[in-house]
């Protein structure tokens, strides 16, 4: 009998010891499964923006072979550089009008495509398709479509009385910026759509049942009880597509160039311009800073708004 | 307040027909409770009253006026759904006057209204809420108030209380009972559970298969079954049938060769099988019953006693006894069987009147 409670104990600490080993390993299997993902990261994103950061405080140029800090001297030459402002504006003007029209234009489709109607699985795979394609090679359709001479956008606003002469669409600075977010809305608006048919599919349909009972045609069932439960999910879809918007490259490099008179010059072929045909590696990385500085302020926005939405949901 | 008239009502998913001619008569104030197994059709009954399924043929008939065509929202009704449908981002006071708004009811007397519906309901306090933050009890209840503060002719309800739980259900069909004494509009309300459609309807529908097997008062139903499907789905536990033949003029015999008297003749011919229904409290522990049969389980239900007990042709019955009976797994019994509580089916299934039966 009195041999018993030293056994208990002895066994009791073989026990925890066992215990502590396993709760060690339990702390730290964790860590090492996050260590690839973690590595990538850091290499392939967090390292690339803080060497950007670094780069946009020196004058490094490749043609001169300079390369000497400067401090914050490439950010005072960007805040007096028209150029840089001129892009900024088509970029900003060209996220916010490409991002509503694919919003609202997505959320059209997706209503329609909730409804039930034959052939409705081949639709909703075909929406797919414009997403699909490679941008270069939507951009040269969209080169051919509104070409000045052959286009055959000019032919049908010329055979339907629109237009009195050839518009030379993306040759023309008053229009050339249209064009492109006529072919980014184009490109992107089936892929909103089914981001938010998915959304509206999350609508418990006894919802919309009572809301008829209760009264309400299809617009009020849209507008009192689709839309609201939905709003969440166009401002997270919406954040993204503004976000994708803001770093707009391919299209705007194959169709326009930036051109005419740099009437499409965004960002990102501004910034593409200064580092690799200008060799100007110090101001590009200033450039890129402050793209990479106005993305996140809209992230911050929509980030808000989101989580205070979110919050008010669910408290 | 408005009578509903089913009439040949039919409903059919392409070649597929769920509902086959349905004839219902709900008079004005009634309070009527489709009751069936699940998958029987009856809540796309429901549903077509509603307006929310079309109508294959026949007509549905509110207040006079046939709505096959109307859309739900011109039929004037009002129902309350299975998970209660509450719009979850509006507050309670906002759910209930969803429908003055879109009526566009004056807003001081939609207030008046969404007040006094939720006084009834005593919901007074939870008007500033939103559904999230109430129980499942208040929910419903909202659900309840978002019905009758229109007060339409008509209230549907589909399956209400079966998200709840055993007490919160009790509770809640005890005040659907008095909403109903309360306002006297017809009710049509959708159940499986008979407890429920016996305890609440002033007229019980069965439905199975697409089909009306009975429709008749609670009580009817329960002491005249017209068939063996509305005598076995009627009546907790299930009335126990016993496959017997025809022996003599009146009377029954069992398979392994036991008699039961029967009240009356039956036209039948000598040696016609035939099922005989007993209700679990017409039988009868007694030392020179006509059946004979060993107990299996006995379940104590405090005032009444559950005796699980196999019949010596090998059918199990249940026997339902007031109070505790002091029987022990393995007794042998002997069981006789109260007249009133004894059924007899034809080949058919379908019921045989005891004399000065309609």
């Amino acid at each position: 009998m009195t041999t018993l409670p030293s056994v208990g104990r002895l066994a009791d600490s073989r026990r925890s010891k066992r215990l502590t080993q396993r709760s060690r390993a339990e702390r730290w299997a964790p860590l090492l499964f996050l260590l690839p993902a973690a590595f990538t990261l850091l290499t392939v994103s967090v390292y690339p923006v803080i060497d950007g950061l670094r780069l946009s405080l020196r004058n490094t140029m490749l043609s001169t072979q300079e390369d000497a800090f400067v401090g914050l001297s490439n950010y005072v030459r960007l805040t007096a550089d028209p150029d840089f402002w001129s892009a900024w504006r088509h970029t900003m003007l060209f996220t916010a009008a490409s991002t509503l029209l694919e919003t609202v234009l997505g959320m059209a489709m997706a209503i329609v495509l909730y409804e039930t109607f034959k052939g409705r699985g081949w639709v909703r795979a075909a929406m797919l398709v414009p997403w699909a394609i490679p941008t270069v090679v939507t951009s040269k359709m969209f080169g051919w479509l509104f070409d000045g001479q052959h286009g055959v956008v000019n032919w049908l606003l010329m055979q339907t009385g629109l237009i009195d002469g050839y518009v030379n669409w993306y040759g023309d600075s008053q229009t050339a910026l249209l064009t492109i977010i006529i072919a980014d809305v184009w490109k992107t608006t089936p892929f909103m759509a089914l981001l938010l048919l998915a959304g509206l599919q999350t609508v418990p349909h006894s919802l919309v049942e009572a809301a008829r009972i209760d009264g309400a045609g299809p617009w009020q069932c849209f507008w009192s009880i689709r839309l609201p439960l939905l709003f969440t999910t166009l401002l997270i879809a919406g954040m993204f597509r503004a976000l994708d918007a803001f770093r707009i490259f391919d299209l705007v490099y194959v169709l326009t160039g930036g051109g005419p008179a740099d009437s499409t010059e965004v960002l990102s072929t501004l910034s593409y311009k200064v580092l690799f045909s200008g060799l100007d590696f110090g101001y590009g990385s200033a450039l890129s800073a402050a793209m990479f500085i106005t993305e996140a302020l809209i992230a911050l926005g929509f980030g808000l708004f989101i989580v205070r939405r979110m919050r008010r949901d669910n408290g | 307040m408005a009578p509903v008239s089913l009439r040949s009502v039919t409903k059919a998913y392409g070649a597929f027909e769920v509902i086959h001619g349905i004839d219902l008569e709900i008079e004005d104030g009634a309070f009527v409770v489709l009751v069936g197994p699940s998958g029987c059709g009856k809540s796309t009954l429901l549903r077509m009253i509603a307006g929310l399924e079309t109508i294959s043929g026949g007509e549905v008939v509110i207040d006079g006026d046939v709505m096959n065509d109307v859309p739900p929202k011109h039929r004037d009704i009002a129902m309350v759904f299975q998970n209660y449908a509450l719009y979850p981002h509006m507050t309670v006071a906002q759910n209930m006057g969803f429908s003055l708004r879109l009526a566009k009811m004056p807003q001081a007397e939609a207030a008046e209204k969404i007040r006094a519906s939720a006084s009834i309901l005593g919901l007074t306090d939870l008007l500033d809420r939103y559904p999230r933050q109430l129980s499942g009890g208040q929910r419903q209840r909202v659900a309840m108030g978002r019905a009758i503060v229109r007060n339409p002719k008509v209230f549907l309800f589909d399956e209400p209380l079966s998200n709840l739980d055993a007490a919160l259900r009790m509770q809640m069909r005890v005040e659907i009972a008095e909403l109903h004494q309360k306002l006297g509009t017809t009710m049509i309300y959708v159940t499986h559970d008979q407890v429920e459609a016996m305890t609440l309807a002033t007229k019980i529908a069965v439905v199975n298969k697409g089909t009306l097997e009975q429709v008749a008062t609670p009580v009817r139903l329960y002491e005249r079954p017209q068939n063996l499907f509305v005598a076995r789905f009627i009546g907790s536990p299930q009335m126990n049938i016993l496959p017997a033949r025809l022996a003599g003029a009146a009377e029954a015999r069992l398979a392994d060769g036991s008699a039961i008297a029967l009240r009356q003749p039956v036209t039948l011919g000598e040696g016609s099988p035939l099922s005989v229904g007993i209700r679990p409290e017409a039988l009868l522990l007694s030392a020179d019953g006509p059946l004979g049969g060993r107990v299996t389980l006995t379940e104590h239900l405090g005032g009444l006693t559950l005796i699980h007990i196999v019949l010596s042709d090998g059918t199990p019955v249940v026997l339902q006894a007031v109070g505790a009976p002091t029987v022990a797994m393995g007794d042998v019994v002997r069981l006789s069987i109260d007249p009133a509580g004894l059924h007899l089916f034809d080949p058919d299934g379908r019921r045989i009147a005891a004399p000065g039966e309609r």
